[in-house]
């Protein structure tokens, strides 16, 4: 599988979890965005040592 | 494997899109909980299966702690009553998206080099030498801390039992509070 897909797929996430935390008044919601953000770093993570 | 990824990369996505959607506390959590199950079996996919299990159960674990935090202390968990808890949501979103479109131009614009060397033979055994030989000390150590601020923790959140209230044989009546008209009168 490419490794743009799953950096796609990581981008993704990151950018739903950002929205979330930057638009979420409550801090519960904020740390659900920023697991979200932390669920995309760890989909990228995990493919790019593999490498291209 | 092509066909695995495409069911789970956008089941990550859009339950993680979802838990910013819902009104309901305990959907937004099982919402989120999804998405990381997903990018756990993601990972397994790509061949770390310690990886993937310890996302997977670490996340189960918070997940649910997570759906207790937000039913106790939310103001309206079961979403029954709309209300909006959010701010500035045109901001938000137009940071979000220019955001996520830097990242997929510097994706496909950056040429990714091939792997360099040779992965190790059992990183999840070299993972597990370490942290019970050299580490040893430190786990241990770290783990009576742990204990011990934990049982700090809740001896200076309850300083006033209920022996203090209701006296040695728990009989006085009313308890002896510093205001009147508590519970257990």
């Amino acid at each position: 599988m490419s490794l743009q897909l799953f950096l796609l797929l990581a981008a993704g996430l990151f950018a739903i979890g950002l929205y979330g935390a930057l638009s979420q008044q409550s801090i519960v919601m904020i740390m659900m965005g920023l697991e979200l953000m932390l669920n995309g770093v760890i989909v990228a993570a995990g493919r790019l040592p593999t490498g291209r | 494997m092509i066909a695995i990824f495409w069911v789970l990369a956008p089941l990550a996505a859009a339950s993680g899109f979802m838990v910013f959607r819902f009104s309901s506390m305990a959907r937004a959590t099982i919402a989120l909980l999804v998405s990381f199950l997903a990018s756990g079996a993601l990972l397994i996919l790509l061949g770390l299966g310690y990886l993937g299990v310890v996302v997977i159960l670490m996340m189960v674990m918070e997940m649910i702690i997570m759906a207790v935090f937000m039913i106790a202390y939310m103001m309206n968990p079961a979403g029954l009553m709309p209300m909006s808890m959010t701010h500035n949501k045109p901001r938000a979103r137009a940071i979000s998206v220019t955001s996520f479109l830097l990242l997929a131009a510097g994706i496909f614009a950056v040429p990714w080099p091939p792997r360099a060397g040779a992965p190790p033979a059992s990183p999840t055994f070299q993972l597990g030498a370490a942290l019970m030989g050299s580490q040893m000390l430190t786990m241990v150590t770290l783990g009576f801390v742990l204990l011990a601020t934990m049982v700090t923790a809740i001896v200076l959140a309850t300083h006033r039992g209920r022996y203090d209230r209701f006296g040695d044989d728990l009989k006085r009546r009313p308890a002896a509070d510093p205001a009147q008209g508590g519970v257990g009168m």
